[in-house]
C-alpha cells in the first residue's frame, strides 16, 4: 500500500513519455508527407503524397491546438494537391470536410476558405467562390484585430 | 420511650394488609423465588472461561487497532510525496518556452493572406507566392512545436 504512490508517479511519467512520443511521431510522419508532397515531379507522386497525407489526417490526432492547426493544414494541402492535378470537385471536398469539423477562426480555416475559393472558380461557380474569399477575408480580420490587440 | 405517637387503633382494613405482607409466601410465590434462587446459585457458569477471555482480549485490541488507523492522519510522509512533485511540477510550468495550449504566432502569415485576400476581391496583382511561403513557414513553426513538446 506504502508503494501506490510511487507506482503512480511512474504510471504517469510513463504515461508523459508516451505521449511525448507520440506527438512526435505524428509531428515527422506529417513533415514526411509535406516534404513528399514538396518534391512530387510527376501525377502519381502527387497522389501517393495525397494517400499518406490522408492517412495521416485519419488518424486521431494528439491533443492541442497544433495539432488541430496541422491537421486543418494537412486537409488544405491535400486539397491543394488535388487542385494541381486538375481535379477540383475532390479539393471541394475535402476543403469542405476540414471546414465542417470546426469552426474556431484560425488562420488555417482561412486557408481553408481560400482554397475552397480556389475549387468553385475551377468548377466555375463565381459567386460561391466571392462568397468563400469574403468569409476568408472576415474571419483574417477578425485574427488581425485580434493580434493587434493582444501583439 | 413513648408510644403516644403511634395509633392505637388499627382498622380492619390495615390489619388485613398487615397480614398479606407478613404471612408465608404461597405456593406459586415460592417456585418463583426458589427459581430466582436457582439461577443466583448458578452465577460462576456465566464468567468467561481463560480462552474466552484471551479471545476478546485480542478482538479488542484488534478493535482499538482499527479505531486508531482510522484516526491516522491522512497526509503521510508517502502522500506528501506526490504532492510535493505536482506542485513543483506547477511551479516549472510557466517557466516553460511554449505553454501546451497556445500555438506560435501567426502575424506573417495573417498579413500575406490579408494581401492575397484584398488582391483577389480588388483584381490587383496577387501576392499568392509570399501567402505560399508565409503558411510553410507556419507549418514548419507547428511542426516543430509539435515535435519539442
Amino acid at each position: 500500500m506504502r508503494r501506490c504512490p510511487l507506482v503512480l508517479l511512474l504510471v504517469l511519467a510513463l504515461g508523459a513519455c508516451s505521449r511525448a512520443q507520440n506527438d512526435r511521431t505524428y509531428a515527422r510522419d506529417l513533415a514526411a508527407a509535406h516534404a513528399s508532397a514538396d518534391r512530387a515531379a510527376s501525377d502519381e507522386d502527387a497522389r501517393a503524397a495525397i494517400r499518406e497525407l490522408q492517412r495521416i489526417f485519419d488518424l486521431p490526432p494528439p491533443p492541442g491546438k497544433e495539432a488541430a492547426l496541422l491537421r486543418q493544414d494537412a486537409a488544405d494541402r491535400i486539397a491543394r494537391s488535388y487542385l494541381r492535378l486538375r481535379e477540383p470537385a475532390a479539393a471541394l471536398t475535402w476543403t469542405q470536410r476540414a471546414l465542417a469539423e470546426s469552426e474556431d477562426a484560425t488562420v488555417l480555416r482561412a486557408a481553408l476558405l481560400i482554397t475552397e475559393a480556389d475549387a468553385l472558380e475551377a468548377l466555375g461557380r463565381r459567386d460561391e467562390t466571392r462568397a468563400a474569399l469574403m468569409s476568408a477575408l472576415e474571419t483574417n480580420q477578425t485574427l488581425l484585430h485580434v493580434e493587434l490587440e493582444n501583439p | 420511650m413513648s408510644d403516644d405517637g403511634l395509633p392505637r387503633h388499627v382498622s380492619e382494613e390495615d390489619r388485613s394488609r398487615l397480614d398479606e405482607a407478613t404471612a408465608p409466601p404461597d405456593a406459586r410465590e415460592h417456585a418463583e423465588l426458589t427459581a430466582i434462587a436457582r439461577l443466583v446459585a448458578v452465577k460462576d457458569d456465566f464468567e468467561l472461561s481463560g480462552e474466552a477471555r484471551a479471545r476478546g482480549l485480542l478482538r479488542l485490541e484488534r478493535d482499538l487497532d482499527q479505531h486508531a488507523r482510522k484516526k491516522r492522519p491522512v497526509v503521510t510522509l508517502w502522500w506528501s510525496l506526490p504532492v510535493a512533485a505536482a506542485v513543483l511540477f506547477a511551479w516549472l510550468l510557466p517557466m516553460s518556452p511554449a505553454p501546451e495550449d497556445s500555438p506560435p504566432a501567426t502575424p506573417a502569415l495573417l498579413e500575406a493572406q490579408n494581401a492575397h485576400l484584398t488582391a483577389r476581391l480588388t483584381g490587383v496583382p496577387d501576392a499568392r507566392e509570399e501567402y505560399d511561403l508565409a503558411q510553410e513557414a507556419y507549418r514548419q513553426q507547428l511542426l516543430l512545436t509539435l515535435e519539442k513538446r
